[in-house]
């Protein structure tokens, strides 16, 4: 192709050379019209020129993505709207980041998916509406799904890349038998024994398909369970956390010396789990009977307090239908001070500052061993609470918050696809700094948040 | 009249950027000398070009012409290896002008009608920045009756009066997800009607065959009231949405300086230099009748003055033909920071050629090819987070018919 200038000047050169015999003025007079509307057409064909850009041309720097595997938790897993469903499953953050690592030598890469036939899986939350007040409605698919028995899915067969298993926390991955008690992971195990470790299970598949980088993004159950429980579940002990994880870290680095990127635990308490149900909301639900209404709760050191605006309450509660339903003595439920709310839907101070400081000591091992391992690091943390307000993302407000913030999905712990979307940049983020890799971003645009009911135009 | 006016407004979507959405291309023979003639008196569309300068316009005519304005602009998220584009279109910025008078008069009236600010850019539904923006239809018709009177036999003066006939047509994606997985979408839709003038001195032969002109175009302040909002989002959310808006969109004020030269008899030289008031253009707000779920928007655009300069020649190598050359460099209003997808705006290189035709000592054709290559721009913008490269091309084939009387 001439360049644009040239093709200019062609025309300019044209145009002034034509005319310069007065003897053909004649002839030329009707080709000139004839050959300038030509120049005209070829004007419009040079107008398909696209302009360019300079090239951004990917690369995998020192790095080796040919073979990825995934290793962790639900939010490895894909699990959202509290299930784990083929739609979470394709949409999961390393689901994403092995489409973008196709561009820099990664090879295939697959989740056990649930078939179409059982494609809801373990079931899960839709939305269905709103009350009057405007608190969510779900309501849980409880058709396709994938049970072959009560708490029990058939075994996943053929190789997968995608190791992640609901619930797994840290302090489980070096767990013998933990299979009976997880149907997700029972699921994956295949022809290996019922009796298998996970991080068993992991090297092997990582031996047997020659893995060569991995992700590992791991220990937010060993805070969750506390903090699902309102604290009735203890949370992992530091030293155990920080042994099986660095066992677990040099396992998946292995002989060869494969490369990979861990992640921090975000901020637990920023969930919209955590922050649906607050005391605003509590009150404004009894309002129309109890006027700013004093709520009883009990806390983790089981005495009995009136609740503030410090304290958090799990979103369950908010559907318990528990509130205000009298005891045998009459007495309300939350609202008298001899039926307090139980614990296990509270997080006191005392218990928030117990998640804090345990997220902050898992983080800093986390750190610790990435940074010894020269791994690639993504500080979930920090990520989280720059969304904890409204950030824009490409012109789109997203935050933490339930719902509108587009991060989160129903059940307000696991992620949406932007959630998922955003997350696999991050990690693309802290590989490229570590690998000196240029590993192409995902387009957030193609990704959708929480699904709303059936849709009219207004 | 006003009927037919509106009718082509619908039927002709305008549009095309040579400077933000202003659009410069006002006559075929000053498009072929890359926009310059300001200090010309060479045709009917000296009423916008130079109201002053209509007064020395030898003869009555009437002229009209097209453009088919074809721009596409590149854009690449900062860290993607996808380059995406702006969808293909044409566009077609028209001009009409009509100049008439008793022949040996000092007064002469005109009229024009012509499409000085536009823009018309499409993206793909689901490109990376479908949130601040998918498409923006902007057209603006001016219709101007001018007079013009030669107060010497070397200095005219004359002014028009600007009948604006606007029109805006916004969409964006709005992150909501639809049951189907897509995104909720938002439409803002709006005509206006807007009054503002036209006004110039042209000097003739100030000395040894140099021209001088001096214009001054108005600011249109283009305001849409009761403009439609158009959400389609969910329905258990819909109660929450607006369904009008109002909003204004600043058209600066133009003042430029042109200088006519003739080198020769048949050869002439036309520089100008344009500023354009875009200070003006603090924000694109709208405000909306249900402000529910979604606050009044506004988003700052904090554009600057900027000006352009244009060079072009005409030389006439016979009783038929002339041909016609030019360059410009326009500089971008938009600040780092403020470059939005629907106006992907950076300074530019404008080129141009054209020859004009004239069989008849009545009826003349020209034609003119312009391009403007605006320069590449790496962007991340203040208020939506887009973070990206542009880049921009225009190619600008036109023609037009005049006819004297």
């Amino acid at each position: 192709m001439i360049s644009k200038l040239q093709f200019i000047f062609l025309v300019f050169l044209f145009l002034t050379n034509s005319n310069r015999s007065h003897t053909m003025k004649n002839m030329m007079k009707k080709n000139y019209v004839t050959k300038s509307l030509l120049a005209l057409v070829a004007a419009g064909a040079i107008a398909s020129c696209k302009p360019s850009l300079q090239e951004n041309t990917p690369s995998n720097g020192q790095a080796d993505f040919s073979r990825y595997i995934a290793v962790g938790n639900s939010l490895t897993a894909g699990y959202a709207d509290g299930g784990l469903y083929l739609e979470g499953q394709q949409n999961s953050f390393p689901e994403i980041l092995a489409r973008q690592f196709k561009a820099v030598g990664g090879g295939e890469f697959t989740s056990p998916f649930f078939s179409e036939a059982q494609a809801n899986g373990s079931g899960y939350l839709q939305l269905s509406g709103f009350t009057a007040t405007g608190t969510p409605v779900t309501t849980p698919v409880t058709t396709n799904l994938a049970y072959v028995a009560p708490g029990k899915f058939a075994k996943y067969d053929g190789t997968f890349n995608n190791y992640g298993v609901p619930d797994m926390k840290v302090g489980l991955m070096e767990s013998n038998g933990y299979a009976s008690n997880n149907p997700y992971f029972a699921r994956m195990l295949g022809a290996s024994s019922e009796n298998s470790r996970y991080i068993d299970v992991v090297e092997a598949a990582m031996n047997a398909q020659k893995a060569t980088f991995f992700t590992l993004w791991d220990g937010q159950n060993d805070i969750l369970a506390f903090a699902y429980t309102g604290g009735s579940q203890s949370l992992t002990p530091v030293a155990q956390f920080e042994a099986i994880y660095n066992r677990s870290v040099n396992t998946l680095i292995g002989a060869t010396k494969r490369k990979g990127a861990l992640g921090t635990i975000g901020d637990i308490l920023g969930l919209p789990y955590f922050n649906v149900v607050t005391l605003k909301a509590l009150q404004g639900a009894v309002a129309a009977v109890a006027p700013n209404a004093t709520f009883y709760v009990r806390t983790g050191a089981n005495t009995v307090v009136p609740a503030d605006s410090t304290f958090k309450f799990t979103l369950p509660l908010s559907s318990s239908g528990l509130i205000g339903v009298p005891d045998a003595q009459r007495r309300p439920y939350g609202l008298h001070p001899g039926n307090p709310i139980a614990s296990n839907w509270v997080l006191d101070p005392a218990e928030q500052a117990q998640i804090r400081t345990r997220t902050n000591e898992f983080n800093a091992k986390i750190k610790e061993i990435a940074s010894r391992n020269q791994l690639a690091l993504v500080d979930a943390d920090d990520l989280m609470r720059q969304f904890a307000t409204p950030k824009m993302v490409n012109g789109a407000a997203i935050s933490t918050a339930y719902i509108t913030g587009n991060i989160f999905s129903l059940d307000g712990i696991h992620l949406t696809p932007i959630g998922n979307a955003l997350t696999a940049n991050a990690f693309i983020k802290a590989i490229n700094q570590q690998y000196n890799a240029n590993v192409p971003i995902v387009n957030i645009a193609h990704y959708g948040g929480v699904k709303f009911p059936a849709a009219a135009a207004k | 009249m006003k009927k037919i006016l509106l009718g082509l407004l619908t039927v002709l979507p305008l549009w095309g950027f040579s400077q933000s959405f202003q659009v410069n291309l006002q006559g075929q023979k000053q498009i072929a000398m890359a926009g310059a003639g300001t200090g010309l008196a060479i045709d009917e569309a000296a009423v916008f070009f130079n109201p002053g300068a209509v007064s020395f316009l030898e003869q009555n005519g009437v002229q009209g012409g097209v453009s088919a304005l074809y721009l596409k602009t590149a854009f690449r998220e900062t860290g993607s290896n996808i380059t995406e584009y702006n969808q293909d279109r044409i566009a077609p910025p028209f001009q009409a002008y009509a100049v008439w008078g008793a022949p040996q008069s000092n007064l002469k009236f005109g009229l024009g009608v012509y499409t000085p600010f536009g823009g018309a850019m499409h993206w793909d539904e689901n490109w990376s920045g479908k949130y601040a923006v998918t498409s923006l239809d902007l057209q603006a018709i001016y219709i101007q009756p001018t007079a013009s009177y030669k107060i010497t036999d070397n200095i005219g003066i004359g002014a028009g009066l600007v009948y604006a006939l606007g029109k805006v047509d916004l969409r964006r994606a709005v992150p909501i997800t639809l049951n189907n997985g897509q995104s909720s979408t938002a439409q803002l839709k709006g005509s206006s009607a807007d009054l503002g003038w036209n006004a110039g001195i042209y000097i003739k032969d100030l000395f040894g065959g140099l021209s001088v002109g001096i214009t001054h175009r108005s600011q249109v302040t283009a305001k849409v009231t009761d403009g439609d909002a158009i959400f389609v989002v969910p329905e258990v959310l819909a109660s929450g949405f607006p369904t009008k808006f109002n909003a204004e969109l600043p058209l600066p004020a133009t003042t430029s300086i042109g200088f006519g030269y003739s080198v020769s008899p048949s050869t002439t030289l036309a520089l100008d230099v344009n500023w354009v008031a875009w200070n003006k253009y603090k924000a694109l707000a709208f405000q909306y009748n249900n402000n529910d779920r979604i606050e009044k928007t506004n988003s700052p655009r904090n554009y600057k003055d900027a000006g352009a300069i244009r060079l072009g020649v005409q030389h006439q190598y016979n009783e038929q033909f002339t041909v016609r050359a030019g360059a410009g460099y326009a500089i971008t209003p938009v600040k780092d920071g403020y470059v939005t997808p629907e106006v992907p705006d950076a300074n530019r290189v404008i080129l141009s050629a054209g020859f004009g035709y004239q069989p008849t000592e009545k009826f003349a054709i020209d034609f003119s090819f312009l391009y403007e290559n605006v320069k590449s721009r790496t962007q991340t913008n203040i208020e939506t987070g887009l973070a990206g490269d542009f880049k921009t091309a225009v190619y600008i084939p036109g023609l037009s018919v005049s006819y004297k009387f």
